[in-house]
Protein backbone atom coordinates (compact mmCIF):
# COMPACT_ATOMS: atom_id res chain seq x y z
CA UNK A 1 0.00 0.00 0.00
CA UNK A 2 2.89 2.19 1.17
CA UNK A 3 4.71 1.56 -2.41
CA UNK A 4 2.47 2.25 -4.25
CA UNK A 5 1.22 5.50 -2.55
CA UNK A 6 5.28 6.34 -3.40
CA UNK A 7 4.68 5.53 -6.84
CA UNK A 8 1.57 7.57 -7.22
CA UNK A 9 3.25 10.22 -5.71
CA UNK A 10 6.62 10.36 -7.83
CA UNK A 11 4.43 9.77 -11.03
CA UNK A 12 2.98 12.84 -9.86
CA UNK A 13 5.93 14.85 -9.29
CA UNK A 14 7.10 13.58 -12.54
CA UNK A 15 4.51 14.88 -14.26
CA UNK A 16 4.44 18.18 -12.31
CA UNK A 17 8.21 18.12 -13.39
CA UNK A 18 7.68 17.93 -17.21
CA UNK A 19 5.11 20.17 -17.51
CA UNK A 20 7.54 22.58 -15.34
CA UNK A 21 10.10 22.27 -17.93
CA UNK A 22 8.03 22.26 -20.72
CA UNK A 23 6.74 25.21 -19.48
CA UNK A 24 10.17 26.67 -19.25
CA UNK A 25 11.19 25.63 -22.53
CA UNK A 26 8.22 27.65 -24.26
CA UNK A 27 8.77 30.96 -22.25
CA UNK A 28 12.86 30.46 -24.37
CA UNK A 29 11.05 29.46 -27.87
CA UNK A 30 7.29 31.34 -28.18
CA UNK A 31 7.17 34.75 -29.23
CA UNK A 32 4.47 36.49 -27.16
CA UNK A 33 2.16 38.68 -28.99
CA UNK A 34 2.55 41.57 -28.55
CA UNK A 35 -0.38 44.54 -28.69
CA UNK A 36 1.19 47.56 -30.79
CA UNK A 37 -1.93 49.67 -30.44
CA UNK A 38 -4.90 49.29 -27.99
CA UNK A 39 -7.37 52.32 -29.12
CA UNK A 40 -11.05 53.29 -27.92
CA UNK A 41 -11.20 55.60 -31.06
CA UNK A 42 -9.14 57.51 -34.14
CA UNK A 43 -9.66 59.73 -36.38
CA UNK A 44 -8.70 58.10 -38.87
CA UNK A 45 -6.44 55.23 -39.94
CA UNK A 46 -4.05 54.87 -43.51
CA UNK A 47 -2.56 51.65 -44.11
CA UNK A 48 -0.39 51.51 -47.58
CA UNK A 49 0.85 47.93 -48.53
CA UNK A 50 3.54 47.41 -51.23
CA UNK A 51 5.98 44.55 -52.04
CA UNK A 52 8.53 46.01 -50.81
CA UNK A 53 7.11 47.18 -47.30
CA UNK A 54 4.24 48.45 -45.72
CA UNK A 55 3.23 51.27 -43.28
CA UNK A 56 0.44 52.09 -41.42
CA UNK A 57 -0.18 55.65 -39.72
CA UNK A 58 -3.48 55.95 -37.13
CA UNK A 59 -3.98 59.02 -36.03
CA UNK A 60 -4.75 61.19 -33.06
CA UNK A 61 -5.01 57.85 -30.67
CA UNK A 62 -7.77 58.48 -28.18
CA UNK A 63 -8.91 61.68 -29.02
CA UNK A 64 -5.02 63.00 -28.39
CA UNK A 65 -2.49 64.46 -30.38
CA UNK A 66 -0.34 61.20 -30.56
CA UNK A 67 -0.25 58.86 -33.58
CA UNK A 68 0.70 55.50 -34.33
CA UNK A 69 3.15 54.75 -36.88
CA UNK A 70 4.47 51.33 -38.14
CA UNK A 71 6.49 50.09 -41.02
CA UNK A 72 7.61 46.81 -42.00
CA UNK A 73 10.89 46.16 -42.83
CA UNK A 74 12.42 45.51 -46.71
CA UNK A 75 13.87 42.64 -48.31
CA UNK A 76 12.29 39.07 -47.50
CA UNK A 77 11.02 41.03 -43.83
CA UNK A 78 8.13 42.60 -45.94
CA UNK A 79 4.34 42.05 -45.30
CA UNK A 80 1.92 40.80 -47.85
CA UNK A 81 -1.71 40.37 -48.02
CA UNK A 82 -2.24 36.98 -50.20
CA UNK A 83 -1.34 38.74 -52.92
CA UNK A 84 0.99 40.59 -54.70
CA UNK A 85 0.50 44.00 -56.00
CA UNK A 86 -0.08 47.18 -53.55
CA UNK A 87 -3.09 47.57 -51.42
CA UNK A 88 -4.21 51.05 -49.46
CA UNK A 89 -6.97 51.81 -47.06
CA UNK A 90 -7.76 54.67 -46.02
CA UNK A 91 -10.95 55.28 -43.52
CA UNK A 92 -11.88 58.13 -40.95
CA UNK A 93 -13.52 58.55 -37.52
CA UNK A 94 -13.03 54.41 -36.12
CA UNK A 95 -12.69 53.01 -32.77
CA UNK A 96 -11.51 50.30 -31.53
CA UNK A 97 -8.26 50.15 -32.84
CA UNK A 98 -6.29 47.42 -32.63
CA UNK A 99 -3.06 46.17 -33.77
CA UNK A 100 -0.99 43.29 -32.73
CA UNK A 101 1.87 41.58 -34.01
CA UNK A 102 1.93 37.85 -33.34
CA UNK A 103 5.34 35.26 -34.90
CA UNK A 104 3.47 34.89 -38.21
CA UNK A 105 1.86 37.74 -38.54
CA UNK A 106 0.23 41.66 -37.88
CA UNK A 107 -3.20 41.90 -37.47
CA UNK A 108 -5.33 45.00 -37.80
CA UNK A 109 -8.99 45.67 -36.85
CA UNK A 110 -11.03 48.35 -36.31
CA UNK A 111 -14.61 49.58 -36.25
CA UNK A 112 -15.47 51.98 -38.92
CA UNK A 113 -17.64 54.97 -38.42
CA UNK A 114 -20.68 53.05 -40.10
CA UNK A 115 -20.47 50.76 -37.50
CA UNK A 116 -18.85 47.87 -39.96
CA UNK A 117 -15.73 45.86 -38.36
CA UNK A 118 -13.23 45.68 -40.52
CA UNK A 119 -10.24 43.24 -40.02
CA UNK A 120 -6.63 42.89 -42.03
CA UNK A 121 -4.05 40.26 -41.30
CA UNK A 122 -1.07 40.69 -42.92
CA UNK A 123 1.27 37.53 -43.31
CA UNK A 124 5.08 38.20 -42.60
CA UNK A 125 6.68 35.82 -45.88
CA UNK A 126 9.35 35.39 -43.99
CA UNK A 127 8.47 35.54 -39.93
CA UNK A 128 12.08 34.23 -39.04
CA UNK A 129 13.91 37.13 -40.59
CA UNK A 130 11.34 39.62 -39.98
CA UNK A 131 12.03 42.93 -38.54
CA UNK A 132 9.47 46.59 -38.07
CA UNK A 133 9.20 49.74 -36.67
CA UNK A 134 6.56 50.99 -34.48
CA UNK A 135 6.01 54.18 -32.74
CA UNK A 136 3.22 56.14 -30.67
CA UNK A 137 4.27 59.45 -30.38
CA UNK A 138 3.40 63.27 -32.37
CA UNK A 139 5.44 62.54 -35.78
CA UNK A 140 7.43 59.64 -36.94
CA UNK A 141 10.78 61.56 -36.79
CA UNK A 142 11.21 61.17 -33.49
CA UNK A 143 11.62 58.09 -34.04
CA UNK A 144 13.04 57.87 -36.83
CA UNK A 145 16.47 56.10 -36.26
CA UNK A 146 17.69 52.69 -36.11
CA UNK A 147 21.22 51.70 -34.48
CA UNK A 148 21.74 48.36 -36.41
CA UNK A 149 25.29 47.61 -36.40
CA UNK A 150 25.23 45.34 -39.01
CA UNK A 151 23.92 45.46 -42.77
CA UNK A 152 22.67 49.25 -42.21
CA UNK A 153 23.72 51.22 -45.58
CA UNK A 154 22.50 54.70 -45.88
CA UNK A 155 22.78 56.27 -49.49
CA UNK A 156 22.51 60.19 -49.82
CA UNK A 157 23.34 63.19 -52.62
CA UNK A 158 26.07 65.49 -51.12
CA UNK A 159 27.61 67.91 -52.38
CA UNK A 160 30.88 69.16 -50.39
CA UNK A 161 34.84 70.03 -50.02
CA UNK A 162 34.50 73.74 -51.18
CA UNK A 163 38.34 74.71 -51.34
CA UNK A 164 40.77 77.21 -52.02
CA UNK A 165 44.68 76.56 -51.61
CA UNK A 166 48.09 77.30 -52.70
CA UNK A 167 49.52 75.18 -55.50
CA UNK A 168 53.55 74.74 -56.46
CA UNK A 169 54.59 72.66 -59.57
CA UNK A 170 56.59 69.56 -58.21
CA UNK A 171 59.58 67.73 -60.31
CA UNK A 172 59.03 70.10 -62.83
CA UNK A 173 61.41 69.46 -66.16
CA UNK A 174 62.71 72.20 -67.46
CA UNK A 175 62.51 74.33 -64.16
CA UNK A 176 58.97 76.53 -64.36
CA UNK A 177 60.20 78.51 -61.25
CA UNK A 178 56.91 78.45 -59.74
CA UNK A 179 55.88 80.63 -57.16
CA UNK A 180 53.84 78.50 -54.79
CA UNK A 181 52.41 82.04 -52.94
CA UNK A 182 51.37 83.35 -56.36
CA UNK A 183 49.70 80.15 -57.69
CA UNK A 184 46.89 79.40 -56.37
CA UNK A 185 43.79 76.89 -57.02
CA UNK A 186 40.10 76.69 -56.65
CA UNK A 187 38.15 73.25 -56.35
CA UNK A 188 34.65 71.95 -55.73
CA UNK A 189 35.48 68.92 -55.02
CA UNK A 190 31.88 66.96 -55.29
CA UNK A 191 29.85 69.66 -56.81
CA UNK A 192 27.09 66.87 -56.25
CA UNK A 193 27.95 63.45 -55.18
CA UNK A 194 26.61 59.81 -53.90
CA UNK A 195 27.66 59.30 -50.12
CA UNK A 196 27.12 55.79 -48.86
CA UNK A 197 27.68 55.62 -45.25
CA UNK A 198 27.66 51.96 -43.66
CA UNK A 199 28.50 53.25 -39.78
CA UNK A 200 28.19 56.42 -37.93
CA UNK A 201 31.56 56.65 -38.57
CA UNK A 202 32.94 55.63 -42.12
CA UNK A 203 31.58 56.33 -45.72
CA UNK A 204 32.60 56.56 -49.09
CA UNK A 205 31.77 59.05 -51.48
CA UNK A 206 31.74 59.39 -55.22
CA UNK A 207 30.62 62.36 -57.38
CA UNK A 208 31.60 65.03 -59.71
CA UNK A 209 33.70 68.14 -58.79
CA UNK A 210 35.27 71.54 -60.48
CA UNK A 211 39.25 72.07 -59.97
CA UNK A 212 40.97 75.22 -61.42
CA UNK A 213 44.66 75.53 -61.24
CA UNK A 214 46.82 78.70 -61.48
CA UNK A 215 50.69 78.53 -61.73
CA UNK A 216 52.53 81.43 -61.44
CA UNK A 217 56.18 81.45 -62.35
CA UNK A 218 58.00 84.10 -59.97
CA UNK A 219 61.44 84.58 -62.49
CA UNK A 220 61.32 86.91 -64.65
CA UNK A 221 59.90 84.80 -67.46
CA UNK A 222 56.71 84.09 -69.37
CA UNK A 223 55.60 81.32 -70.27
CA UNK A 224 55.59 81.03 -74.30
CA UNK A 225 53.62 78.56 -76.68
CA UNK A 226 55.93 78.25 -79.60
CA UNK A 227 54.24 76.95 -83.29
CA UNK A 228 55.58 73.28 -82.34
CA UNK A 229 53.75 73.12 -79.65
CA UNK A 230 56.30 73.33 -77.12
CA UNK A 231 55.77 75.85 -74.50
CA UNK A 232 59.29 77.29 -73.22
CA UNK A 233 60.24 80.12 -70.92
CA UNK A 234 61.28 83.45 -71.88
CA UNK A 235 62.97 86.17 -70.92
CA UNK A 236 60.98 89.89 -70.98
CA UNK A 237 61.98 92.23 -73.22
CA UNK A 238 63.99 95.47 -71.92
CA UNK A 239 61.22 98.53 -70.52
CA UNK A 240 58.73 95.52 -69.51
CA UNK A 241 57.16 96.06 -65.86
CA UNK A 242 54.49 95.04 -63.58
CA UNK A 243 54.94 91.31 -65.76
CA UNK A 244 53.40 88.03 -64.56
CA UNK A 245 52.90 85.02 -66.76
CA UNK A 246 50.77 81.81 -65.51
CA UNK A 247 49.27 78.60 -66.69
CA UNK A 248 46.03 77.87 -66.24
CA UNK A 249 44.26 74.40 -65.67
CA UNK A 250 40.66 73.33 -65.31
CA UNK A 251 39.48 70.07 -64.63
CA UNK A 252 36.06 68.02 -64.28
CA UNK A 253 37.14 65.75 -61.22
CA UNK A 254 35.53 62.25 -60.40
CA UNK A 255 36.85 61.99 -56.48
CA UNK A 256 36.22 58.75 -55.22
CA UNK A 257 36.66 59.69 -50.73
CA UNK A 258 36.65 57.51 -47.77
CA UNK A 259 35.43 59.59 -45.11
CA UNK A 260 36.22 58.93 -40.78
CA UNK A 261 34.38 60.56 -38.75
CA UNK A 262 35.25 60.50 -34.83
CA UNK A 263 35.27 62.67 -31.58
CA UNK A 264 32.52 64.36 -30.30
CA UNK A 265 29.63 64.10 -32.28
CA UNK A 266 31.50 62.28 -35.25
CA UNK A 267 32.57 66.32 -35.87
CA UNK A 268 36.27 65.34 -36.35
CA UNK A 269 37.22 64.14 -39.78
CA UNK A 270 39.22 62.63 -42.09
CA UNK A 271 39.22 62.01 -45.57
CA UNK A 272 41.16 60.17 -48.21
CA UNK A 273 41.19 59.20 -51.53
CA UNK A 274 42.28 59.62 -55.40
CA UNK A 275 40.75 61.99 -58.04
CA UNK A 276 40.10 61.27 -61.48
CA UNK A 277 40.70 64.54 -63.20
CA UNK A 278 39.68 65.63 -66.87
CA UNK A 279 41.68 68.36 -67.86
CA UNK A 280 39.08 70.09 -70.26
CA UNK A 281 40.87 73.51 -70.20
CA UNK A 282 44.12 75.15 -70.20
CA UNK A 283 45.69 78.41 -71.50
CA UNK A 284 48.87 80.70 -70.63
CA UNK A 285 48.18 83.87 -69.70
CA UNK A 286 50.69 86.82 -69.59
CA UNK A 287 50.28 90.46 -68.77
CA UNK A 288 53.03 93.37 -68.42
CA UNK A 289 53.06 96.98 -68.77
CA UNK A 290 55.10 98.35 -71.45
CA UNK A 291 55.84 101.75 -72.51
CA UNK A 292 52.59 103.24 -70.55
CA UNK A 293 50.42 100.84 -71.97
CA UNK A 294 48.93 97.05 -70.29
CA UNK A 295 49.08 94.24 -72.32
CA UNK A 296 47.67 90.81 -71.81
CA UNK A 297 48.06 88.11 -74.13
CA UNK A 298 46.24 84.66 -73.49
CA UNK A 299 47.33 81.83 -75.35
CA UNK A 300 44.92 78.15 -75.52
CA UNK A 301 45.43 74.48 -76.62
CA UNK A 302 48.54 74.28 -74.78
CA UNK A 303 48.32 70.29 -74.64
CA UNK A 304 47.66 69.70 -70.97
CA UNK A 305 47.55 66.06 -70.34
CA UNK A 306 43.09 64.90 -70.67
CA UNK A 307 43.44 62.35 -67.81
CA UNK A 308 45.45 62.83 -64.77
CA UNK A 309 45.10 60.75 -61.19
CA UNK A 310 45.49 62.95 -57.88
CA UNK A 311 45.66 62.16 -54.58
CA UNK A 312 43.86 63.70 -51.07
CA UNK A 313 43.70 64.15 -47.73
CA UNK A 314 41.93 66.23 -45.72
CA UNK A 315 41.10 66.51 -42.24
CA UNK A 316 39.35 69.04 -39.93
CA UNK A 317 36.25 69.42 -37.72
CA UNK A 318 32.90 70.16 -38.04
CA UNK A 319 32.42 72.32 -41.25
CA UNK A 320 36.04 72.91 -41.79
CA UNK A 321 39.43 71.49 -42.40
CA UNK A 322 42.46 71.88 -44.20
CA UNK A 323 43.82 69.72 -47.62
CA UNK A 324 47.06 68.34 -49.05
CA UNK A 325 46.35 67.33 -52.69
CA UNK A 326 49.55 65.76 -54.52
CA UNK A 327 49.33 65.05 -58.76
CA UNK A 328 52.02 62.56 -59.50
CA UNK A 329 51.36 62.25 -62.65
CA UNK A 330 52.41 65.18 -65.22
CA UNK A 331 49.99 68.13 -66.49
CA UNK A 332 50.95 68.66 -69.93
CA UNK A 333 51.69 65.99 -72.42
CA UNK A 334 55.19 65.07 -73.38
CA UNK A 335 55.10 67.17 -77.03
CA UNK A 336 54.81 70.10 -75.09
CA UNK A 337 57.94 70.30 -73.56
CA UNK A 338 56.83 70.69 -69.75
CA UNK A 339 56.92 68.33 -67.32
CA UNK A 340 55.35 68.74 -63.97
CA UNK A 341 53.51 67.35 -61.54
CA UNK A 342 51.68 69.17 -58.33
CA UNK A 343 51.21 69.68 -54.55
CA UNK A 344 48.68 71.60 -53.18
CA UNK A 345 47.41 72.85 -49.59
CA UNK A 346 44.63 75.12 -48.50
CA UNK A 347 41.14 75.24 -46.41
CA UNK A 348 38.15 73.53 -47.55
CA UNK A 349 34.93 74.34 -46.18
CA UNK A 350 33.05 70.42 -45.94
CA UNK A 351 29.19 71.61 -45.54
CA UNK B 1 33.85 39.15 -15.37
CA UNK B 2 31.80 41.14 -13.38
CA UNK B 3 31.90 44.73 -12.69
CA UNK B 4 28.88 46.49 -10.55
CA UNK B 5 28.98 50.15 -9.82
CA UNK B 6 25.91 51.19 -7.05
CA UNK B 7 25.20 54.38 -6.16
CA UNK B 8 21.59 54.48 -5.71
CA UNK B 9 18.23 53.58 -6.57
CA UNK B 10 17.30 52.40 -10.04
CA UNK B 11 13.57 54.03 -9.24
CA UNK B 12 12.44 53.99 -12.94
CA UNK B 13 13.65 50.54 -13.35
CA UNK B 14 10.90 48.99 -10.56
CA UNK B 15 8.93 46.16 -11.66
CA UNK B 16 10.62 45.37 -14.89
CA UNK B 17 11.71 41.92 -16.43
CA UNK B 18 14.89 42.20 -16.68
CA UNK B 19 15.65 42.88 -13.18
CA UNK B 20 15.64 38.97 -12.91
CA UNK B 21 18.83 38.99 -15.03
CA UNK B 22 20.83 42.27 -12.98
CA UNK B 23 22.30 42.26 -9.86
CA UNK B 24 24.69 39.45 -9.85
CA UNK B 25 22.43 36.58 -10.71
CA UNK B 26 25.48 35.17 -12.90
CA UNK B 27 28.48 36.66 -11.73
CA UNK B 28 30.15 33.12 -11.13
CA UNK B 29 29.90 33.08 -15.19
CA UNK B 30 33.42 34.96 -16.29
CA UNK B 31 31.76 35.32 -19.82
CA UNK B 32 29.20 38.09 -17.60
CA UNK B 33 30.11 41.23 -17.45
CA UNK B 34 27.53 43.15 -15.55
CA UNK B 35 27.34 46.78 -15.06
CA UNK B 36 25.12 48.78 -13.48
CA UNK B 37 25.65 52.57 -12.80
CA UNK B 38 24.00 55.46 -11.13
CA UNK B 39 24.20 58.55 -9.11
CA UNK B 40 27.41 60.27 -9.32
CA UNK B 41 28.80 58.37 -12.07
CA UNK B 42 30.77 60.52 -14.46
CA UNK B 43 29.20 58.85 -17.55
CA UNK B 44 26.08 58.68 -15.89
CA UNK B 45 26.19 62.81 -15.04
CA UNK B 46 27.68 63.30 -18.61
CA UNK B 47 25.15 61.67 -20.85
CA UNK B 48 22.18 62.91 -18.64
CA UNK B 49 21.03 59.34 -17.54
CA UNK B 50 19.74 58.55 -13.94
CA UNK B 51 20.62 54.74 -14.32
CA UNK B 52 22.42 52.52 -16.28
CA UNK B 53 22.44 48.63 -16.69
CA UNK B 54 24.19 46.53 -18.86
CA UNK B 55 24.84 42.96 -19.08
CA UNK B 56 26.78 41.16 -21.84
CA UNK B 57 27.44 37.44 -22.52
CA UNK B 58 27.50 34.76 -23.63
CA UNK B 59 25.41 34.19 -26.76
CA UNK B 60 24.08 30.56 -26.68
CA UNK B 61 23.63 30.45 -22.79
CA UNK B 62 22.37 34.04 -22.30
CA UNK B 63 20.21 34.53 -25.37
CA UNK B 64 17.06 32.53 -24.55
CA UNK B 65 17.33 33.83 -20.88
CA UNK B 66 17.29 37.61 -22.16
CA UNK B 67 15.21 37.72 -25.56
CA UNK B 68 11.69 36.64 -23.44
CA UNK B 69 12.69 39.18 -20.55
CA UNK B 70 13.72 41.89 -23.09
CA UNK B 71 10.26 41.33 -25.54
CA UNK B 72 8.52 41.24 -22.24
CA UNK B 73 9.50 44.67 -21.10
CA UNK B 74 9.24 46.10 -24.89
CA UNK B 75 5.69 45.25 -25.12
CA UNK B 76 4.76 48.19 -22.91
CA UNK B 77 7.01 50.42 -25.05
CA UNK B 78 5.97 53.30 -27.18
CA UNK B 79 8.27 52.89 -30.13
CA UNK B 80 10.14 49.79 -30.88
CA UNK B 81 12.43 48.95 -33.93
CA UNK B 82 13.24 45.01 -33.86
CA UNK B 83 14.47 42.23 -35.65
CA UNK B 84 14.30 38.49 -36.20
CA UNK B 85 17.36 36.64 -37.66
CA UNK B 86 16.17 32.64 -38.08
CA UNK B 87 13.69 33.06 -35.36
CA UNK B 88 15.55 34.77 -33.09
CA UNK B 89 15.58 37.92 -31.73
CA UNK B 90 18.62 39.55 -33.31
CA UNK B 91 18.20 43.11 -32.69
CA UNK B 92 15.80 45.52 -30.52
CA UNK B 93 15.36 49.06 -29.49
CA UNK B 94 12.71 49.92 -27.12
CA UNK B 95 11.24 53.55 -26.06
CA UNK B 96 9.49 52.80 -22.89
CA UNK B 97 7.00 54.82 -21.22
CA UNK B 98 8.21 58.01 -19.74
CA UNK B 99 8.12 58.11 -15.50
CA UNK B 100 8.23 60.60 -13.39
CA UNK B 101 10.89 60.42 -10.80
CA UNK B 102 11.33 63.05 -8.37
CA UNK B 103 9.16 65.45 -10.07
CA UNK B 104 11.15 64.56 -13.49
CA UNK B 105 9.79 63.04 -16.55
CA UNK B 106 12.21 60.46 -16.99
CA UNK B 107 13.00 58.16 -20.44
CA UNK B 108 13.20 55.45 -20.43
CA UNK B 109 14.97 53.29 -23.54
CA UNK B 110 16.01 49.33 -23.57
CA UNK B 111 18.59 48.00 -26.00
CA UNK B 112 19.68 44.50 -27.38
CA UNK B 113 21.91 42.68 -29.62
CA UNK B 114 22.39 39.49 -30.23
CA UNK B 115 25.83 37.98 -32.33
CA UNK B 116 25.56 34.29 -32.37
CA UNK B 117 28.30 34.57 -35.34
CA UNK B 118 30.82 36.56 -34.42
CA UNK B 119 34.52 35.70 -33.10
CA UNK B 120 32.89 35.93 -29.57
CA UNK B 121 29.31 35.11 -29.96
CA UNK B 122 27.52 37.44 -27.37
CA UNK B 123 24.55 38.97 -26.60
CA UNK B 124 24.56 42.53 -24.47
CA UNK B 125 21.20 43.93 -23.33
CA UNK B 126 21.43 47.98 -21.88
CA UNK B 127 18.77 49.46 -20.15
CA UNK B 128 19.14 53.11 -18.92
CA UNK B 129 17.18 56.32 -18.21
CA UNK B 130 17.35 60.07 -17.94
CA UNK B 131 15.99 63.14 -19.26
CA UNK B 132 18.22 62.12 -22.43
CA UNK B 133 16.58 62.71 -25.81
CA UNK B 134 16.28 59.79 -28.91
CA UNK B 135 18.96 61.26 -30.35
CA UNK B 136 21.58 61.48 -27.45
CA UNK B 137 20.06 57.56 -26.57
CA UNK B 138 21.21 56.91 -29.94
CA UNK B 139 25.13 57.84 -28.92
CA UNK B 140 25.23 56.92 -25.53
CA UNK B 141 24.28 53.41 -27.27
CA UNK B 142 26.75 53.28 -29.47
CA UNK B 143 29.51 54.56 -27.47
CA UNK B 144 28.12 51.64 -24.60
CA UNK B 145 28.38 49.34 -27.62
CA UNK B 146 32.26 49.76 -28.91
CA UNK B 147 33.06 49.83 -25.03
CA UNK B 148 31.65 46.51 -24.68
CA UNK B 149 33.51 44.78 -27.86
CA UNK B 150 36.59 45.86 -26.28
Amino acid sequence: MCSSNCKIILTLLSLIFTVFVARASDIREEMPVDTLLNASCASSIAISYAPESTSIQVNNINGTDDNFYFKSGKDHMRLTLGASGRTSVNCSDITNVTIVESRTALCVEFTTCDGETASYDFAFVDPDNRSFTSYVGRRASDFGFTISKTGRVTWECVSQGLGIGWVDAVRENPETGTSMWRSYEFTWLMTLGVRMSWSRHHSLACGLGLHWQNFHTRKPWYFHKNPDGRISLEPYDEGVTNHRSRIQLFSLQVPFIYSLSFGHKERVYAKIGPIVCFNVGGNIMTEYDYEGREYSIKTGRIGQRPVTVDGIFSMGYGGIGVYVRYSPMSKMRTSSGLNFGSLSTGIVVAF
Amino acid sequence: MLTILVCGNASAQTGMHINNVLGGKYVSDPSVTEVIMSGEQKFVKAHGLSNLATFRGDSETYAPILQPLVLADGAKSIGRNVRYKDGKLQYAFFMLPVTIVNGKKTNRYLYYLNNPDGNKPSVMMIYFDGTLSRTDAEAVISKLSSLNEN
